[in-house]
């Protein structure tokens, strides 16, 4: 048969009962706070990313003019060595075009690179500098697909007239 | 009065009465029942109670004092408990009620019990753990009912006993009780009550005597000694003035921390439902947050092919930059740089450039305009997508700064 408490026992009851009330209660609020916190965080860097991605989502008829414009352009590489001499060929003009000098004309083989098969030519400059930027200028256009993998200038060392250059000029032709 | 009222209607009084034992909610006699267990039963629970005794184990005596004052009389009436009941004076549990007061001496009526007569008479009710607020003696509610101002001679019936009271201006005086209904032996012993009583001080000479129906048996011994109109006593209702009060204190300290525990337990009660509403509400905050992760990811989800796809234009336009965005151009670049030079002093001797980066090698007369180049290429708007470095210039012959400066598009 079950003795009833006294009042002694019934206070160390009740504060034995109170320390596991407020021990779940820190447990609880602690998981609470802690799990908060984390979502909140969750939620705030995903929403960055939503919008981020909702941004981007949004040039998307930009990029696919752009992607577009780049397929129907973008030349096609038949004969590597055919359009390494027609490269070299569109240079000597330009060059000739406007009294740049050419040394050291180069060939080199073919790259491929994943949005690209590079065909290069290397070519050495010795020209005013109004007339490379001429040169240059003319060069390079949108159309044409001619990137600058290499280029170096420098003052003429015997003529602070003249600049010397050293140009890696490539043409992009489309992945293979 | 309204709260009155509600008090009333909120406890119930239990009388022992002719019939048996009447539980009486506010001034509505609702049940009758056989026993005081019986009637406790027919109570809900925790309902506060109201008990009238019955006469028979009370001990009644009328006592003269010399005192005015109520302490100094309850002292007196303590002392002759002490010295005249047959029981320790710890188990005495009594009260008493003031008749009449001279200059120097009071008359009261002192009713008192056993402490196990009364646990023996209350077992039901505390069984039940009613919560008792009052045990008063029943005759006390019948001095209640009869007239102000005046003395009346009151017979009456409870739980089957006759009972003979003479009540001084709404005040039981004087009580005796006849252990049965028997009205021959009531009408063989009343005249020797009657000169019993006027001996004890109490007056012989009735305004009125009243007459129970229940007791009407009596009545004409009542005629034959009491010369006084006989007139019949009225159904006896709880009073709210019955003075006397038998509960015992510790019972009264039981109660008084059973209701505390009762208000604690509400409390706590409260806590706990305060508590668990707290701990649903956080549970639903975080369900709404999980909800909400959850929808953003989906939204992001829904995003992601189509986010793959510009990606891929994306890096394949930008892998292809260097030859179709003329803002890539070597030309384009020389222009931009050779545009922020601050001055004709502050020549470029060098200018290479590779597909991920450029660097100029130049000379100014100061190392200050040197840095005030740097500064205008990092400023120039039409750079800000470059990410343009440069060390400290270098002091060169002739007091001449060489920088260097490295631009990644």
């Amino acid at each position: 048969m079950m003795r009833s408490m006294s009042s002694r026992e019934k206070r160390l009851a009740a504060i034995v009962g109170a320390m596991v009330v407020i021990g779940a209660t820190f447990l609880l609020a602690d998981g609470y706070f802690r799990q908060r916190t984390q979502l909140q965080t969750e939620i705030a860097s995903r929403t960055k990313q939503l919008r981020l991605a909702r941004s981007l989502a949004a040039e998307s008829g930009f990029w696919e003019q752009r992607d577009a414009w780049v397929r129907a352009r973008q030349p096609v590489l038949t004969d590597g060595d055919q359009a390494g001499v027609q490269l070299l060929d569109r240079v000597k003009n330009l060059a000739q075009k406007h009294s740049v000098t050419l040394e050291n004309q180069a060939l080199r083989a073919a790259e491929r690179q994943p949005a690209y098969t590079s065909v290069a030519v290397e070519v050495e400059t010795k020209c005013a500098w109004p007339e490379l930027v001429a040169f240059l200028h003319e060069l390079q256009s949108p159309e044409e697909f001619i990137a600058l993998e290499n280029a170096n200038l420098k003052i003429d060392a015997t003529d602070p007239t003249q600049m010397r250059g050293r140009f890696k000029i490539a043409r992009w032709f489309a992945p293979q | 009065m309204e709260g009155i009222k509600k008090n009333e209607a909120d406890a119930a009084t239990i009388l022992p009465q002719a019939e048996g034992w009447a539980i009486w909610r506010g001034s509505k006699r609702e049940h009758i029942a056989a026993s005081l267990a019986e009637a406790v039963a027919l109570l809900p629970s925790r309902l506060p109670v109201h008990v009238a005794l019955p006469a028979q184990g009370l001990v009644i005596e009328r006592l003269q004092l010399p005192a005015t004052q109520p302490d100094e009389l309850a002292g007196m009436v303590r002392l002759q408990w002490e010295k005249t009941l047959p029981f320790p004076p710890e188990d005495v549990s009594g009260d008493f009620a003031v008749i009449a007061q001279g200059p120097k001496e009071s008359t009261v009526l002192a009713v008192a019990a056993s402490r196990p007569a009364l646990e023996k008479l209350c077992q039901p009710l505390r069984e039940r753990a009613a919560a008792m607020t009052r045990l008063s003696p029943f005759v006390s509610h019948v001095a209640a009912a009869c007239p102000a101002d005046r003395a009346v001679l009151a017979v009456y019936v409870e739980l089957g006993q006759i009972v003979l009271a003479i009540v001084e201006n709404r005040c039981a005086g004087w009580v005796h009780l006849f252990p049965s209904c028997d009205a021959a032996r009531f009408s063989a012993e009343l005249p020797q009550l009657l000169l019993t009583a006027s001996l004890e001080g109490v007056p012989a000479v009735f305004a009125e005597v009243l007459v129970a129906p229940e007791a009407e048996a009596c009545e004409p011994a009542l005629r034959e000694h009491c010369p006084a109109p006989i007139a019949p006593l009225p159904l006896i209702a709880p009073a709210c003035d019955a003075a006397m009060d038998l509960l015992p204190s510790a019972w009264r300290l039981q109660e008084e921390q059973s209701r505390t525990w009762r208000r604690t337990e509400r409390r706590l009660e409260v806590a706990a439902v305060v508590y668990l509403l707290m701990m649903m509400a956080g549970m639903g905050h975080l369900f709404l947050l999980r909800r909400q992760s959850r929808q953003v990811e989906a939204q992001l989800a829904a995003l992601r092919p189509q986010l793959v796809q510009i990606q891929e234009r994306q890096s394949r336009s930008l892998a292809l930059a260097p030859a179709i965005d003329p803002h890539r151009y070597t030309v384009e670049m020389l222009y931009l740089i050779h545009h922020c030079l601050p001055g004709a002093e502050v020549r470029l001797t060098e200018f290479d450039q590779t597909l991920p980066q450029w660097r100029i090698v130049g000379e100014a007369p100061t190392a200050a305009l040197a840095v005030h180049y740097v500064a205008r290429l990092k400023d120039d708007p039409e750079l800000k997508d470059c990410q343009i470095n440069a060390g400290p210039p270098q002091l060169v012959a002739g007091d001449r700064a060489q920088f260097n400066i490295f631009g990644r598009p």
